[in-house]
């Protein structure tokens, strides 16, 4: 066992094997309610706002999120929490007031699926493929994470832990599809906040108040925009352009309004209100989530800075692992019993962003590239059977690609590449595809090529010093996450310039053909007569209120 | 069908159940390794918490179902 792994008593042991038998408990208990391929691909639309609400925001909120936020947190400082309010919140607002009426009037069972709608087949060959594959790779490396941190803070065998996990998914997963991923994605929500909460509450017992917390926190660490005119002023180096164009516009709306994995839980709804209500009820939920991974980054800081505390990062060979902040702040103020529940909420975590990962692409696989490209005549029961064989499938492939990460540490460094290749090109040829009639379908294919290239190779070009990094961002001092952020805007830029140009010299849909599907064709879906307080424009309006408070409260 | 909020109230009745147990258990025979805290009992009070919550929910749900 490793010298710095938390032991675990029988107590804490009980508490995961609840959690394990409770998860493939409701796989069977939903199985005899999953008769057709809507049940299994979309959870049989049956959802209200609530539920899909909580299963879009905890499709996100996996256990990597939570301990690298709050590892990032120590590295950055009161930042990170633009990725949660700047960086989720509008997007969210967006995809629920003027984006989800297209993509669930159109009873479409995919993201891909509407491209085919809007533009064409082609279109959503390549997302659906790009989709599938970022989908496989993301799943397999958050299986090596998992692996990588049961093994490195509790001494769990590498092997046991991955293939535990993946059996555990692929199980409930096969039996009832996304109805039984939505079900384990709210009780992991449930167990995120009852177990990882609490560790707010001890640091702030611990150090005497919120007040206090930010008073022993560099100067640099403790704001959110006073200090972003100038890189150098705060922790992330990024000036508040790299924040609001790359982040808040582009990465931002690219993940929230396009990823499947988010927005196939707002299909899942039982109308279009309740799926338009979806991300709002969730933009509300995710403003909170900095009480658990900013306050308790901060709470690590105030600690580490402190040297009666006792309280130090792991180091992995001279390197600080940021990441150990959260599972050492548990060690720190967790009894057995919670021990055992704050393991299980990294626990749930994990495994709840793996089952949303295969069911997104069981989805994919089975309608835009199984259906699409090599069986187009089956049947929906056939559909069926394959999207549990696709699930399967996509678990053995995560299991292949957690191998091979582990063998290949590196591939790591990858994984925001691989986000910014595929999302944010793809956010530019909805929003032209949403919003304006005369984008053509060749334009919207080349678009999508051109901007995905572009992000890989500007992503390489940095990476192997082909050029400078001060060229994307436009600043002599940027840290690896303002780089991120701007090649996300150069991707978005470069797709929605192709998209346009190309559309003006390429042949048009019919307008017939676009009804329901862009902006000026589609009939209003906003209930004229209906009370102020039912409609989902009142929530959004009150989120965005709420938004503003907390930026101006943490200026 | 059972709704969600019936499974989530049974899982946390469960768990703060035994959370609960646990930090009586740890208030009768303090254990040897103390962590930050300890005096606050914060299993016992928790734990008491989720109990509350997990029951509220299944009192609530136990006679919905959704088709």
């Amino acid at each position: 066992m490793p010298e710095n792994a938390i032991g675990l008593s029988f107590v804490d042991w009980l508490i995961i094997a609840v959690y394990f038998v409770f998860v493939i408990g409701i796989g069977f208990y939903l199985k005899k309610f999953t008769k057709n391929e809507n049940d299994f691909f979309l959870a049989g639309r049956r959802n209200s706002s609530w539920v899909a609400g909580l299963a879009f925001l905890s499709a996100n909120l996996g256990a990597l999120e939570l301990m690298g936020m709050t590892g990032n947190t120590f590295k950055y400082g009161m930042y990170v929490a633009h990725f949660y309010w700047i960086g989720a919140i509008p997007a969210m607002l967006f995809l629920g007031i003027y984006m989800m009426p297209f993509y669930y009037s159109s009873r479409i069972k995919s993201v891909p699926g509407y491209l085919k709608l809007r533009f064409d087949e082609k279109t959503r060959v390549l997302n659906g493929f790009a989709f599938a594959i970022m989908t496989l790779l993301v799943s397999g490396i958050n299986l090596y994470a998992m692996a990588l941190v049961l093994h490195t803070f509790l001494g769990w065998n590498w092997d046991i832990s991955m293939w535990m996990a993946a059996i555990t998914v692929a199980v409930y997963v096969t039996m009832s599809g996304l109805l039984s991923a939505i079900f384990t994605e709210i009780i992991q929500f449930f167990l995120i906040w009852f177990g990882l909460f609490l560790v707010s509450i001890l640091g702030i017992v611990e150090i005497g108040s919120v007040h206090e917390i930010f008073a022993r926190v560099p100067e640099s660490f403790s704001h959110l925009w006073s200090n972003s005119a100038n890189p150098t002023a705060n922790g992330m180096m990024v000036s508040w352009g790299g924040i609001v164009l790359g982040l808040g516009f582009v990465l931002s709306f690219g993940y929230w309004t396009t990823d499947f994995l988010v927005v196939q839980r707002a299909f899942s709804a039982k109308d279009l209100r309740a799926a338009r209500m979806t991300p709002i009820l969730a933009s509300f939920f995710k403003m909170m989530i900095p009480f658990i991974v900013i306050l308790a980054g901060l709470i690590a800081i105030v600690l580490a800075n402190d040297p009666n505390s006792g309280f130090a990062l792991i180091k992995d060979g001279g390197q600080v692992n940021y990441d150990s902040a959260l599972p050492l702040l548990i060690a720190r103020y967790y009894p057995s019993g919670l021990t055992g529940l704050g393991v299980t909420a990294l626990l749930a975590g994990f495994m709840a962003g793996q089952a949303g990962n295969i069911s997104a692409f069981n989805t994919v696989w089975t309608y835009d590239i199984y259906k699409s490209v090599l069986n187009r005549n089956a049947s929906d029961s056939h559909l069926l059977w394959m999207g549990r064989a696709a699930t399967v499938a996509g678990v053995a492939i995560s299991l292949v690609t957690a191998y091979w990460a582990k063998s290949f540490p590196s591939i790591m460094d990858y994984m925001q590449a691989i986000f910014s290749w595929v999302n944010a090109p793809l956010f530019a040829t909805m929003l032209l595809g949403m919003f304006i009639v005369w984008i053509t379908p060749n334009g919207a294919f080349w678009g999508l090529v051109a901007g995905m290239g572009s992000s890989f190779t500007l992503y390489l070009a940095v990476k192997y010093d082909w050029i400078n990094q001060s060229i994307i961002t436009m600043s002599d001092t940027s840290s690896v996450m303002a780089a991120n952020f701007w090649r996300a805007w150069w991707a978005w830029i470069i797709c929605f310039a192709v998209t346009i140009i190309i559309s003006i010299f390429t042949k048009k849909k019919p307008k017939e053909e676009l009804v329901g599907l862009v902006k000026g064709l589609t009939k209003e879906t906003v209930a004229k007569d209906a009370a102020v307080y039912k409609k989902p424009e009142f929530y959004a309006i009150i989120s965005f209120i709420v938004l503003i408070i907390l930026n101006l409260i943490y200026w | 069908m059972k709704p969600i909020w019936y499974f989530v109230g049974l899982i946390l009745t469960i768990m703060g159940g035994i959370i609960l147990i646990s930090g009586i258990y740890n208030l009768l025979y303090p254990p040897e390794s103390k962590i930050v805290l300890a005096e606050k009992h914060p299993d016992i009070w928790w734990g008491a918490i989720m109990l509350t919550a997990g029951i509220i929910y299944v009192i609530r749900n136990r006679k919905i179902t959704i088709e």
